[in-house]
C-alpha cells in the first residue's frame, strides 16, 4: 500500500509536520489584559475580562483559574461578557493569547480577593494567617485540617467589616524586543512546541485522498482544562485538513467564485479521522499555572502534514492547496477558461456539468 | 425569498387542476432541497405559488407487481435505502441513494424531486437508466409514460409539459443473475455532488460470457443515457480487466465527443473511464 509498492491503485503515505511558535502577541505591539475577580456576599463570584470568548472557551479557563485560587467550586462563578465600559480593553481574541492573558490576569485578581479574605478569616478565627486557606469551598486550618468557616460564612463577614472582595487583575506581558532593520530580538517571551503526524490514502487513479489516521502532539505548558485542550486539537487538525484537502476560494475578475458553502467545501465528520491528541505539559513561569497556549497551534500543522504525507505516498510534491482531485491527481489547478457555463447556454460542452455547479453547487 | 401563494392538496387530481389553473407561476414541492435553495437564491421569480404534494399519499411507498417495481415520487432517499425490495432487485439505486447528501436530505429529499430537478449530477438517475425505468406523467388533460432515458433533453430540461406532475417510476426487476453498481466520485465523502458518477449492470451465462451489459455514466454527458458502444465491446465476451479498461475508455471517448475538449476534460478523460472500470468490477 505504501509507496514503492506495486500493486493496487490506493497508496498510503505518512507525514510529518513540527512547529514551534511564539506565545501571545510578543513584540508585535502592547499586550496587557484586565480581568475583573468580584465576590458576592452570599459567596457566588462573578468574573469577567477584556478577553473576549467567541466560542474558544476562554471565560472557562479564566472561571477555571480564579476557581483554584479563591478554593471554591466551579458552579459558584458566573462569567459576564466582554463589555469595555466596565472591563478594560484587553486586546483582541488572537495570538492564542486568551488562556495566557486573561488567565494571568484573573490569577492577579483572585488572588487579590484572597489575600484579603484569609485577613478576614484570621481575624475571624484567630487563627494565624499563614496557617489558613481557601479549599473544597471552606476557610481551613492548613495545620490542623479543620474547616474553620464555609466560604459564604467568609465573604458575609468579610461583607459585615466593610472589607472589598472586588479584584482587578491587570497582566501586562513580559518585555519583549524586536529590531526591524537587522531581523532580530526576543520577539516573545515565551514559545510552545507540537507534530502533527497524518496517514493518508491517495486514490492515484481519481486524485481522491482519504486522511485515513492522524496523531497532534502539543506541549501546551499546563493544560488547565484538558477537555478543552484535546478539544482546541481535534477541532484545530479538523480545521487543517479543510485547508489542506477542501477549502478553495477563488477570485475571477474580482468576483468571488465560492459564494455559500456548497461551494466553499469544509471537511464532513466523514473526512476526519479519529485523531489521536497527546498533551505535553512543560510548565512555563509565565503562564498562570504554567500554562501557555492551545488554539492557532493546533491548526497550522494538519495542512502540511497531510501534503507531506501525499508526498510519501505518490512520490510527488504538491506546492499549491487545497490538495484537491485534479491537483493530486494532474499536478495542478483546473481553471475554468472563458465564460462561465451559465453564459455560454447554448453550448454543450459548457451545459453538461457546469450545471450542477450553477445550480447543486460545486461539481 | 419572495412571498407565495401556498397550496396544499390532497389528491393527484387536486394537484393537477391546480397546476393547470395557476399555470406557469406555479411550482411543485416534494421535499424542497432543491426547491428551497432555488427559492432563496433567485432574484426572479422561480414561482409564485407553491403547491406542497406531501400531503398527497397516494405518491407515496415502493410496491412490486409481478416482474416490475414501482416506485411513488414522494418516496424518500432513506425509504428506498431501507426498502428490502430495492435492495433485492436493484441495489445499485439503493447504492445511488445512500452516496445522497447526508441523512437529513436523504429524509426529506424524493426520488420524484431528484428527477425532475434534472441536475446533471442526480445520483438516482443513472441507476434507473440502466435499470430501463419509465416515469408516468399525469396532468389535468391526461396521462403519458415516457422512458426515462429519453426525458431529459438538457441538464434541467426534460420533456415534462408545465402541468405535468410525476406520479410513478416504474422499472423491471434486476434478474437474479445480474450484478450491479454504482459508483460516485465527489470531493468529499459526505454532502458531495457527484462530480462524476457511473451506474452498470452486467449479466453472464453459465460459462462466464457476458449476455448483457449497462453502463450509464453521471455528470459528463449532456444527457443521461447507455453507452452502447461501451456495452456492445463487453456482451458475448468473457470479463477480462482489460476489456473493462478499454470500455471505460469507449465511454471516455463517448462523452468527449459530446462536449469537446474543454477545461475540466484533462481530469475527466482519465478519471471516467477509471470510475467505468472499477463499476464493471464491482459488478463481480
Ligand atoms: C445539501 C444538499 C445536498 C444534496 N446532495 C445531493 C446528492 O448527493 N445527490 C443528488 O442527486 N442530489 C443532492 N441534492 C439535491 C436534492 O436533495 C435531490 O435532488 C432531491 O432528491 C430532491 O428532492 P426533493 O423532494 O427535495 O425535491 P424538491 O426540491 O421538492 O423538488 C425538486 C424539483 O422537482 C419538482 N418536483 C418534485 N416532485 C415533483 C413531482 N412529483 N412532479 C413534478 N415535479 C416535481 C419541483 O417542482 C422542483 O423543480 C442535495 C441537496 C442539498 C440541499
Amino acid at each position: 500500500m505504501y509507496r514503492g509498492a506495486s500493486d493496487g491503485e490506493k497508496k498510503r503515505g505518512v507525514g510529518l509536520a513540527c512547529s514551534y511558535r511564539g506565545v501571545s502577541l510578543g513584540a508585535e505591539g502592547a499586550d496587557a489584559a484586565e480581568t475583573i475577580v468580584s465576590v458576592q456576599t452570599d459567596g457566588s463570584v462573578i468574573v469577567s475580562s477584556g478577553v473576549t470568548d467567541m466560542g474558544q472557551g476562554a471565560q472557562t479557563q479564566m472561571s477555571q483559574i480564579a476557581a483554584e485560587v479563591l478554593g471554591i467550586s466551579m458552579d459558584r462563578i458566573q462569567f459576564l461578557n466582554t463589555n469595555t465600559s466596565r472591563v478594560a480593553d484587553s486586546g483582541p481574541t488572537v495570538a492564542s493569547r486568551g488562556t495566557i492573558m486573561g488567565g494571568s490576569a484573573a490569577k492577579n485578581a483572585a488572588e487579590k480577593v484572597r489575600a484579603t479574605l484569609l485577613d478576614v478569616g484570621a481575624e475571624m478565627t484567630g487563627v494565624d494567617l499563614n496557617d489558613l486557606d481557601l479549599e473544597d469551598n471552606y476557610l481551613v486550618s492548613t495545620k490542623t485540617h479543620e474547616r474553620m468557616a464555609s466560604f459564604s460564612e467568609l465573604t458575609a463577614a468579610c461583607f459585615n467589616k466593610g472589607r472589598p472582595m472586588i479584584g482587578l487583575g491587570w497582566h501586562n506581558s513580559p518585555p519583549t524586543s524586536w529590531h526591524e532593520e537587522e531581523g532580530h530580538g526576543d520577539a516573545y517571551f515565551t514559545f510552545v512546541y507540537g507534530a502533527n503526524a497524518a496517514e493518508v490514502e491517495v486514490d492515484t487513479e481519481t486524485g481522491k485522498t482519504d486522511v485515513i489516521d492522524f496523531a497532534s502532539v502539543h506541549d501546551v505548558g499546563k493544560a488547565i482544562n484538558r477537555g478543552m485542550v484535546v478539544g482546541q486539537m481535534c477541532g484545530g487538525v479538523a480545521m487543517g485538513l479543510g485547508y489542506g484537502l477542501l477549502e478553495e476560494f477563488e477570485i475571477e475578475d474580482a468576483i468571488p467564485k465560492q459564494l455559500n458553502f456548497d461551494g466553499y467545501l469544509i471537511p464532513t465528520s466523514m473526512d476526519v479521522p479519529r485523531i489521536k491528541t497527546i498533551i505535553v505539559e512543560n510548565e512555563d513561569p509565565m503562564g498562570p499555572f504554567g500554562a501557555k497556549s492551545v488554539g492557532e497551534p493546533t491548526n497550522e500543522l494538519a495542512a502540511p502534514a497531510i501534503v507531506n504525507a501525499i508526498a510519501n505516498a505518490t512520490g510527488r510534491r504538491i506546492y499549491e492547496l487545497p490538495a484537491n482531485l485534479e491537483r493530486v491527481l494532474l499536478g495542478h489547478k483546473l481553471t475554468r477558461q472563458g465564460k462561465r457555463g451559465s453564459e455560454q447556454k447554448n453550448s454543450i460542452d459548457a451545459m453538461v456539468v457546469d450545471s450542477c455547479k450553477i445550480r447543486g453547487g460545486k461539481a | 425569498m419572495k412571498p407565495f401563494e401556498y397550496y396544499s392538496p390532497q389528491s393527484v387530481a387536486e394537484a393537477c387542476a391546480l397546476l393547470a389553473q395557476l399555470g406557469s407561476g406555479a411550482k411543485i414541492l416534494a421535499g424542497g432541497t432543491d426547491v428551497l435553495v432555488e427559492l432563496r437564491k433567485s432574484a426572479d421569480d422561480v414561482a409564485s405559488s407553491i403547491i406542497d404534494i406531501t400531503g398527497i399519499s397516494s405518491l407515496k411507498g415502493i410496491e412490486e407487481s409481478s416482474n416490475t417495481i414501482v416506485i411513488k415520487p414522494l418516496t424518500t432517499h432513506t425509504e428506498i435505502l431501507r426498502s428490502a425490495l430495492v435492495g433485492t432487485y436493484a441495489p445499485l439505486l439503493k447504492t445511488a441513494v445512500a452516496g445522497i447528501g447526508s441523512p437529513q436530505i436523504r429524509n426529506r429529499g424524493t426520488i420524484g424531486g431528484n428527477i425532475m430537478n434534472a441536475a446533471a449530477c442526480a445520483d438516482t438517475v443513472p441507476p434507473l437508466i440502466a435499470l430501463g425505468a419509465r416515469i408516468r406523467l399525469q396532468s389535468s388533460t391526461g396521462d403519458r409514460t415516457v422512458a426515462l432515458s429519453e426525458f431529459f433533453t438538457k441538464p434541467y430540461i426534460t420533456v415534462a409539459q408545465r402541468g405535468e406532475l410525476l406520479v410513478e417510476i416504474r422499472f423491471p426487476k434486476l434478474p437474479s443473475d445480474a450484478r450491479s453498481s454504482f459508483m460516485k466520485l465527489g470531493r468529499r465523502n459526505a454532502l458531495s455532488i457527484s462530480r462524476l458518477s457511473v451506474a452498470a449492470i452486467l449479466t453472464r451465462d453459465q460459462s462466464g460470457v457476458l449476455t448483457d451489459a449497462r453502463i450509464v455514466p453521471g455528470a459528463s454527458l449532456p444527457t443521461w443515457h447507455r453507452v452502447s458502444e461501451a456495452e456492445n465491446l463487453l456482451i458475448g465476451h468473457k470479463p477480462t480487466r482489460e476489456l473493462f479498461v478499454e470500455a471505460g475508455k469507449k465511454v471516455s471517448d463517448i462523452m468527449i465527443s459530446f462536449t469537446g475538449r474543454r477545461w475540466s476534460t484533462e481530469y475527466k478523460e482519465p478519471v471516467i473511464a477509471v470510475l467505468v472500470r472499477r463499476a464493471l468490477e464491482e459488478c463481480h
